[in-house]
């Protein structure tokens, strides 16, 4: 009762301090000039100057992903990615990939719940080469049949097959999806259902490019080694006259419902051994908690020193295999852990130690110590991240979608670092003591 | 030939094609000139790389000190000129077992306690094994180096080498190597590593799972004790950290880590396979006939590697390669085909690797030959080497972003005494290469006398059956049509029998 008590009475303090009073900025956590422009058409630039290496990045980041596929239409999203790179009206088919690849360069390219990403790193003195490549596809995409039946066939069918042979527990997890995120907008796979990609059409993918992949709804984030009075001209030139949407539809707004009950469910597949799919709907409002979500997942599951690989695999030695985190698909969140377990008659043990280690992190305190190593591990990660004119293009594209401007980036890394074990165990409780999902899976 | 048309109705035809273009024109947005075609470059970029600092100290042991102050995680390189070479004959793999054994555990520290050590300081720690050395990767957040230093200083100066922990290992040596067996890749490249060093020390690389049973606790003491010394290593740190700071932590940890009096020769120089040699492992899993084509490339300068490096980049480098146009996109015999250049110190090894249709596995085998034939024969062509060159310019910065490539570079022009100038003067060295000194490298090479590795189902039990000579297996057959001599190996690498 005591112990109950003292939590209602640390979540009361908690809530009621301004997200604001916890966020400070940590010294040379982004040490990089940060520009941002908006052109006329609404095409919003950033730029980020470094001159540690002679190259530069370019993400272009459009604000539409698999969450507007429409019903029926699974795929939609992942079909654009694929057809950005099958030819525009001064870019041939594959020319894209070749045009960078000759250079010594490389590209990225994925498809999101709510965004689609493009990027790639050169030499920096083709940096104009990006924008020209980028805008092109932008501005005058050619979408024939015979290219998406191709892309289809050879591209999204053959990547779904591909992921099936490649990860036996994968339709379990499809199969999981479906269960914590209710609706078929957020559950659908990204690259879609078999059946409803056959479907999909040229008019389908036009619709689609021409509602979404427009400069008013997209972020360019050019990072490395140029001179700003340069690029600007250069972004100015081969983007400045794409013509704006001006009507682009939100994303779809399905009211959160978190599940009633605990709920539990069993499947039996072709997989190599038992296993176990855990689950939590992680209640709005979001994303203020998902920096306090992000550091509990490196405490469950980072590495080999986090508490449920040492539990259920050092331990109690019930699984063979643990993996999990939190998913974001724009406005929801989930937390799943999966688990590969040893047999079938250290299920019950397996569920439990399941349970009893997110019940312990719900309403004890972390240590300091521990909180200091997944800080670490998480730093560690950022770090890496931004070290690299990629990862740092994307990095400050997505920060720019989450919060309407990039300066955010400076004060990203302290919204981790200055999480107190209180904070953690409040912003748990409230995530983790809820309903949760579990789903067995039996060996066939 | 005379039109027979009226005349009037090829007028029309013009007339119409004159109109719909001239509408196009009117209603179709004109397009600006400058989308037409893509930008000119500007002018490349300097590449300003820092620096190696060095130190040595007392011990003997020498430190390499590259500063990157935008980078705020230390990548600490612990080089041991040993590798597996420097196992026994009679116990090839004892080099990778004593690397793998270095982190569990130390005399102060349990194997928990060093993982809770490494993940403190937002660190990863590895170990691999190579012909001639190992080298450990301890990477973590430059405010911890102290701690970083520490550990890796626990690790050598007391390193435990357990019972326990060497039973652990044997065992999760074994599986992690049993499982990798049914990998075609790996069955071929360990094989083709056996074939190409014939022999030579460096071939104990190619040792399997069975060996790590008899590997004893004072096998490893041993080999730790000769080898691990700080006149046989080097110390290499990468990132936010200046020379001095590292050489004093550094100093304060490993200061009581000793030299060796005498210290391992030098292995004799491999030397290239002067005839052609099949070996072929018949693999029921393989999912396509993989082919491993390759021979040892002596190497007399620096510059030779980048030689290699452009021939590498015209053969078998990249997807626009001749290889990949050829083997792939021409003749569809492959699902891929590369070549690459592994260096060593003073050689290399090019080394051609393709997945083809089993079907065509002679015809294959015999375009690669064809490939490297006309490759090495005539000279390149300019378009060619500049094409390559452009690639190598470009993707040298890009890559050197990457934390972990930048560090292997540097490792690379420590371990493999490349010099100074390798390092600084790379786009110097790579603009210099042209069609005539590739030529001269490539005229008296020996590639065309490789080691070629074959892995496929190739039923040689004759599943339907068995009582089927080998020798009647028609890809055996097409194949000792074609090359003779097949040698025949099982996925561990021993050899089962000879076909001539």
């Amino acid at each position: 009762m005591k112990r109950n008590i003292a939590l209602f009475i640390i979540c009361m303090i908690f809530q009621s301090l301004p997200l604001s009073a916890i966020q400070a900025p940590i010294a040379d956590s982004f040490p990089y000039p940060i520009t941002q422009i908006t052109l006329p058409n609404g095409l919003r630039v950033i730029l980020s100057e470094d001159y540690s290496l002679p190259t530069v990045s370019v993400t272009i980041m459009y604000h539409a992903g698999s969450l507007n596929d429409p019903g029926g239409k699974s795929g939609l999203a992942y079909l654009m990615e694929n057809l950005m790179f099958q030819g525009s009206r001064n870019v041939g088919r594959m020319q894209h990939i070749n045009f960078i690849s000759r250079i010594g360069g490389h590209f990225n390219a994925a498809t999101h719940a709510d965004r689609l990403v493009f990027q790639q790193t050169v030499p920096s003195n083709q940096l104009g080469l990006l924008l020209w490549l980028e805008s092109d596809r932008m501005s005058s995409l050619q979408i024939t049949r015979d290219k998406v039946e191709w892309v289809k066939r050879n591209l999204i069918l053959s990547t779904i097959q591909y992921k099936k042979d490649e990860d036996p527990f994968l339709s379990d997890s499809l199969s999981f999806d479906q269960l914590l995120f209710a609706d078929y907008t957020y559950n659908h796979p990204m690259s879609g259902l078999e059946p409803e990609v056959r479907q999909l059409t040229v008019a389908d993918v036009e619709d689609y490019y021409s509602t979404y992949i427009r400069p008013d709804n997209a972020v360019l984030s050019i990072c490395g080694h140029f001179e700003m009075e340069e690029a600007l001209e250069l972004v100015n030139r081969f983007f400045r006259t794409i013509p704006a949407s001006e009507n682009i539809p939100g994303f779809p707004d399905i009211p959160f419902s978190q599940t009633p009950e605990a709920m539990e469910f069993t499947q039996s597949s072709l997989v190599p051994s038992p296993a176990i799919f855990f689950g939590y709907r992680l209640p709005p409002p979001y994303p203020s908690e998902h920096y306090v979500l992000t550091l509990c997942e490196y405490l469950l599951l980072k590495g080999t020193t986090s508490r449920l690989h040492k539990r259920l695999i050092k331990r109690d030695r019930v699984a063979s295999q643990i993996t999990g985190g939190m998913e974001i698909r724009r406005d929801r969140a989930v937390f799943k852990i999966f688990a590969a377990i040893n047999n079938e008659l250290l299920r019950s043990r397996s569920r439990r130690a399941i349970v009893s280690e997110m019940s312990r992190l719900t309403t004890g305190l972390v240590s300091t110590e521990e909180l200091n190593k997944a800080k670490s591990l998480l730093k560690s990660d950022y770090m890496s991240r931004i070290h690299t004119t990629s990862g740092r293009s994307e990095f400050l594209a997505e920060i720019y979608l989450r919060h309407g401007t990039a300066e955010q980036a400076r004060l990203e890394l302290g919204n981790y670092m200055n999480i107190l074990p209180h904070r953690l165990m409040v912003t748990a409780n409230a995530a983790f003591s809820g309903f949760y999902i579990i789903m067995d899976v039996l060996t066939k | 030939m005379i039109d027979s048309r009226p005349v009037f109705s090829r007028i029309g035809r013009r007339a119409a094609a004159f109109v719909l273009l001239f509408l196009l024109s009117v209603f179709l947005p004109a397009q600006e000139r400058f989308r037409r075609q893509p930008p000119n470059p500007d002018p490349r970029h300097r590449l300003n790389l820092p620096r190696f600092l060095s130190h040595t100290l007392k011990n003997n042991l020498t430190i390499h000190v590259v500063p990157l102050e935008y980078d705020r995680r230390v990548t600490l390189k612990l080089i041991i000129y040993s590798g597996e070479s420097s196992s026994p004959e009679n116990l090839p793999g004892l080099a990778t077992f004593t690397a793998n054994l270095l982190d569990k555990g130390t005399l102060t520290l349990s194997v928990n306690a060093v993982e809770e050590a490494i993940a403190a300081i937002g660190g990863e720690w590895s170990a691999a094994v190579q012909p001639e050395r190992t080298i450990f990767t301890l990477s973590f957040l430059d405010e911890y180096l102290d701690r970083g230093v520490e550990i890796l200083s626990r690790f050598l100066l007391e390193p435990a080498f357990s019972q326990r922990e060497i039973v652990n290992l044997q065992r999760t040596l074994y599986y992690q190597m049993f499982n990798r067996r049914k990998d075609s890749e790996f069955i071929g490249k360990n094989l083709f590593h056996l074939l190409l060093f014939n022999g030579h020390p460096y071939s104990r690389i190619s040792f399997n799972e069975d060996i790590f049973k008899y590997i004893k606790q004072k096998d490893i003491q041993q080999f730790f004790e000769k080898n691990y010394r700080t006149n046989n290593a080097s110390l290499i740190l990468v990132g936010n950290i200046d020379l001095e700071t590292a050489s004093r932590h550094i100093s304060t940890h490993l200061n009581t880590w000793n030299p060796a009096a005498d210290l391992p020769a030098d292995d004799p120089l491999p030397r290239p396979l002067r005839r052609l040699r099949i070996g072929l492992v018949d693999d029921p899993q393989a999912d396509g006939a993989y082919i491993f084509l390759g021979n040892i490339i002596p190497l007399q300068s620096s510059l030779d590697i980048f030689h290699y490096a452009v021939f590498n980049m015209v053969l078998g480098g990249t997807l626009n390669s001749r290889l990949f146009m050829n083997l792939r996109e021409s003749k569809q015999y492959a699902y891929n085909a590369f070549s690459e250049v592994i260096f060593f110190k003073n050689f290399g090894i090019f080394l051609v690797t393709a997945k083809v249709k089993p079907a065509v596995l002679n015809q294959s085998i015999k375009e690669i030959l064809r490939e490297l034939d006309t490759a090495t024969k005539l000279k390149l062509p300019s378009n060619e080497i500049e094409q390559a060159k452009s690639y190598l310019i470009g993707q040298f910065p890009v890559r050197m972003e990457i934390q972990e490539e930048y560090t292997g570079r540097v490792t690379d022009v420590i371990s493999l005494n490349l010099g100074d100038s390798h390092w600084s003067q790379y786009f110097e060295s790579i603009t210099s290469v042209n069609a005539d000194n590739v030529f001269e490298q490539l005229k008296d090479s020996d590639l065309l006398s490789p080691v070629i590795v074959i892995v496929v189902n190739a039923d040689l039990e004759s599943r339907d059956n068995p009582l089927l000579d080998p020798k009647d297996n028609p890809l055996i057959n097409r194949l000792m049509a074609e090359f003779g001599e097949i040698e025949v190996y099982n996925e561990k690498g021993i050899l089962q029998y000879t076909l001539k």
